[in-house]
């Protein structure tokens, strides 16, 4: 309660604007206080993100809130489309007394209801401070239940990037069925290079000049990026099959990403293995695609989220993955890696190592803040068409594939509006506007993962030439 | 009442029917229902009906006020977004905590240096806030944080920003007051109360709701011909308008997660507290009005002037019913307060109330409820929140008036009142109001999906 009078002595008194603080600030408050901006999706809503297709039950232990908050701003796709999504409503007594026996009854009681495929605990801040035994509480579901239960050590605390991506990572490891196992592990056995030109592979069509990685993509990367038919790279065993990994709503939101880049890959002959994890259809069906993602020949990685599925993969089955996003002329060189990756069984080097973008060669600052793939993929784009010179930052967590790439990781407002302010040119979700710099040009790109669904409606399909307004 | 849905209430005194058994499964019939939750707790479905308000609409009802929230990303992005949504992106900051300062050392110094670093942001950009809540959340209350001190040492730093203790901390709601209730007592903490002398016996305080009173109703039409005018909240422009109303020399509230705070505020300024809840019965808000008038000082409304409300309920009862003309009414606790009280109205005059939709109901409503049981045993109480309810077949063969987002939802009717919180409405004038809301939605089909999936109704809406 505040003293009446100390309230007549001071408040409301007028302050003049532009006085800054008159106190000394820790730099880790410095870094984690944030005036002006919005935060990312967080693991919690990036495990439920990716699981929600897969025919599962996921169970938040929170006692109130996480699932409005993924329902209202990080899932689409909750009023067309049912998922088994709840919280458990842990309460203060049970959190403090570890009445863990309410959650497990809950859970066994719903999952008798509704018999979901497997059942997913998803950790939220209180049970991580009060230590809630998650694998016992794992293991006892599914004895009780029979169906497999996983446990997620999230945190609330991490962005979906940490989230999805072991969401996907498990899927990899637990859906995908061993027997199922297929071309890519023979690796290049498959390709027999006696039958190249005579049987399956038309010569006219995909000779051996194609599997030149040499050659390819040097002198004539507009043949490899368009004219091709269904089915001209092929294998022994006829088109090369891919998986496509890391393709949640949190960043491609549920417009016609999803679309046209199944769209890319038929239209260079791939036949699309599997989709991780974003279908068009029923629970089952993509839970079933996802169960042969071992017969694919090659991964195509189109988020950070997929990464960590993708070397599941490639551990378990031998397949290689490529990562990036087709934005115009970049397309080519990826299709051209994932060709490779096909016939050769390799992952071959990052397309995005040891790629320098911003080193300010010319007089412009020029930043893209976003999801590093995604990010990374319009630079180079952009590269690759003369419009040199964008800065990659990435206000999220890197995974390992990407520490080598030209990105900058900044989560702190502090520090983002420190470099923001030289910005000429920014690319970012709207709602960084708040800290750039009024002279800079800004080229607006909504991400569903940070700025919800605010601005769905004008999310770019990024194979688009959305790509183009960087030039 | 959310303390209730989880079954952590603990009340010595147990009629009969009230031991029933609560439900394990989502629908029971109301003879069979237990009081005054239905349902027994589990696993929860949020449905993606989000028009009532949560606390960051309440908090931005204060003017030039501020919010800052200290919590983990996913606890932030639920309030970060509502307040981006409402076009008041510029009135919301944050702290985020990582996993590390849940275990460090001194968190007390991080929340004070975190929020020190915000002020000096905002007031770089000229926005230093008058009245500033800061949030502190769950982890605070199991880490022990020292929230006094926080508080203390801020306000020293900043003795011209009122500082409103402010908690989102859902965690505790089911055994004790919610984060909704504790902020709608802030609201009026940084009002400079005057001494009882000072008191401007012209005007009354509306405390604790969201919407306006309509200045038609019974309640505010009786202030006015007492020659005083009504402050209230919502209706606040300026800082100024805000701190008269710390002059007033009543304060009503309705709505009743605003009692609590609106008996602290009255007992801080010394002056009488009428509740004078959303009823839909007319003895009872006969009494009210009494109630009123008595605390004003002035001529109640007369007997004739009270069988014209009512005649004017009856008639516009009798015109809605032939309208309907037999469509059935779903009706859901987010609609009103006084929800048995209006399914009581509705079923006593010959409406076809299909279902009812509600984890648990005010303990005010306990005459209803028993009314209810007697009269309409046969009627279906559908949990929201039931896990069945994420495959609940969302569909009805037949033309459903919902009264209700989350009914209007549950039977994807385009036919629907979308009114949240008793909508401001009260007394008669409520009555007839929400008659002619159900006319205006039995002739006029609304875009469900797109209205229920707003946040905080009435409040600005950035989304297109």
């Amino acid at each position: 309660m505040i003293d009446e009078t100390y309230k007549k002595e001071n408040m409301g008194q007028d302050r003049p604007a532009g006085a800054g603080p008159d106190f000394e600030v820790s730099d880790q408050a410095r870094r984690q206080a944030h005036a002006f901006l919005s935060n990312y999706t967080s693991d919690v809503s990036g495990v439920c993100s990716a699981l929600y297709e897969l025919g599962g039950m996921v169970v938040m232990h929170d006692p109130s809130g996480c699932n409005s908050t993924y329902n209202t701003h990080d899932e689409p796709r909750w009023y067309d489309k049912d998922s088994l999504i709840f919280i458990s409503g842990l309460s203060q007594i049970d959190a403090i007394m570890g009445n863990d026996d309410k959650l497990i009854d809950d859970i066994v009681r719903a999952a008798r209801d509704l018999k979901p495929a497997f059942i997913a605990l998803v950790r939220t801040p209180i049970p991580m401070m009060t230590g809630t035994d998650f694998d016992a509480i794992a293991r006892i579901v599914e004895l009780e239940t029979g169906i497999p239960t996983w446990y997620f050590p999230t945190s609330g605390m991490n962005s979906y990037i940490i989230g999805a991506g072991t969401a996907l990572e498990k899927v990899a490891s637990c859906l995908v069925e061993e027997k199922a196992a297929g071309p890519a592990k023979a690796g290049k056995e498959e390709i027999d290079p006696a039958k190249v030109g005579r049987e399956e592979i038309d010569p006219s069509r995909a000779g051996k000049e194609e599997i030149d990685s040499s050659r390819a993509g040097r002198e004539d990367d507009e043949a490899w990026g368009s004219g091709r038919q269904p089915g001209q790279f092929l294998s022994a065993s006829g088109p090369f099959r891919v998986n496509l990994l890391g393709l949640t709503p949190l960043d491609f939101s549920v417009g016609s990403g999803r679309a046209s880049l199944l769209a890319w890959l038929r239209d260079h002959g791939f036949i699309v293995q599997s989709v991780f994890a974003m279908g068009d259809g029923e629970a089952g069906d993509l839970r079933r695609q996802i169960g042969s993602a071992g017969l694919a020949h090659a991964s195509l990685v189109v988020s950070s989220v997929g990464l960590p599925a993708a070397r599941v993969l490639e551990k378990r089955f031998g397949i290689p993955y490529v990562t990036g996003l087709p934005c115009g002329q970049f397309g080519p060189e990826l299709l051209r890696a994932l060709t490779e990756a096909c016939m050769t069984g390799s992952s071959g080097k990052s397309l995005f190592a040891g790629q320098e973008n911003g080193s300010v060669s010319g007089s412009e600052r020029k930043f893209i803040i976003g999801e590093p793939v995604e990010a990374l993929s319009l630079a180079r784009a952009a590269d690759l068409a003369g419009g040199r010179d964008w800065q990659v930052i990435c206000p999220l967590e890197l995974d390992r594939d990407l520490e080598s790439c030209d990105c900058l990781q900044i989560s702190s407002e502090a520090d983002l509006m420190e470099i923001l302010k030289e910005g000429d040119r920014i690319v970012a979700d709207p709602i960084y506007r708040r800290i750039c710099p009024e002279r800079a040009e800004f080229i607006s790109w909504p991400h569903e993962a940070y700025s919800g669904r605010i601005y769905r409606r004008q999310i770019p399909d990024l194979l688009s030439d959305f790509w183009s307004r960087l030039l | 009442m959310l303390k209730l849905v989880h079954g952590n209430k603990n009340d010595p005194r147990l009629e009969p029917w009230e031991e029933a058994e609560t439900s394990v499964r989502e629908t029971v019939t109301i003879s069979q229902a237990a009081w005054p939750a239905p349902f027994r707790p589990g696993l929860e479905y949020n449905s993606p009906a989000h028009g009532p308000w949560n606390i960051v609409h309440i908090g931005m009802l204060v003017p030039e006020s501020h919010q800052i929230y200290v919590c983990g990303g996913n606890c932030n992005r639920g309030v970060v977004l509502t307040a981006a949504e409402m076009d008041a992106g510029d009135r919301y900051s944050f702290l985020s905590l990582t996993e590390g300062d849940l275990y460090g050392q001194d968190m007390e110094g991080l929340v004070i240096d975190g929020v020190t670093e915000i002020i000096g942001r905002l007031t770089k950009v000229g926005k230093r806030p008058r009245l500033l809540f800061l949030f502190l959340v769950c982890v605070h209350h199991f880490m022990g944080t020292d929230i006094p001190y926080i508080y203390r040492v801020l306000r020293d730093r900043f003795p011209d920003i009122c500082l409103v203790e402010s908690y989102m901390d859902p965690i505790v709601q089911k055994g004790g007051i919610t984060p909704d209730e504790k902020l709608r007592a802030g609201l009026y903490e940084g009002l400079v109360i005057t001494d009882k002398s000072g008191r401007d016996r012209t005007a009354v305080n509306i405390v604790g709701n969201d919407f306006p009173t309509p200045r038609e109703s019974q309640l505010v039409t009786l202030i006015n011909r007492a020659g005083c005018q009504v402050r209230d909240l919502t209706s606040c422009r300026t800082w100024e308008d805000y701190q008269k109303m710390g002059d007033s020399f009543l304060n009503i509230s309705i709505y009743p997660l605003a009692r609590s705070g609106a008996g602290k505020l009255s007992d801080k300024m010394g002056v009488n507290h009428l509740h004078l809840p959303v009823v839909f019965d007319y003895d009872k808000i006969d009494q009210e009005l009494l109630q009123l008038a008595r605390a004003l000082d002035t001529e109640p409304y007369s007997q004739d002037e009270l069988a014209g409300f009512r005649a004017r309920c009856e008639t516009m009862l009798e015109e809605t019913r032939d309208l309907l003309g037999g469509m059935p009414l779903a009706l859901d606790v987010s609609l009103t307060p006084g929800i048995l009280g209006l399914t009581r109205l509705l079923l006593d005059h010959g409406f076809k109330v299909k279902h009812l939709y509600g984890d648990a109901f005010a303990p005010e409503e306990e005459e209803d409820f028993l009314w209810l049981k007697d009269h309409a045993p046969w009627l279906p109480v559908t949990s929201m929140i039931h896990h069945n309810m994420r495959t609940y077949p969302r569909f009805d063969e037949e033309r459903v008036l919902a009264l209700g987002q989350k009914a209007a939802y549950f039977h994807q009717t385009p036919y629907f009142v979308n009114m949240v919180e008793g909508g401001g409405f009260h007394g008669y004038d409520g009555i007839c109001r929400l008659l002619a809301l159900m006319q205006e939605a039995c002739r006029e089909k609304k875009d469900t999906r797109d209205l229920v999936g707003r946040k905080g109704l009435g409040c600005p809406s950035c989304l297109c």
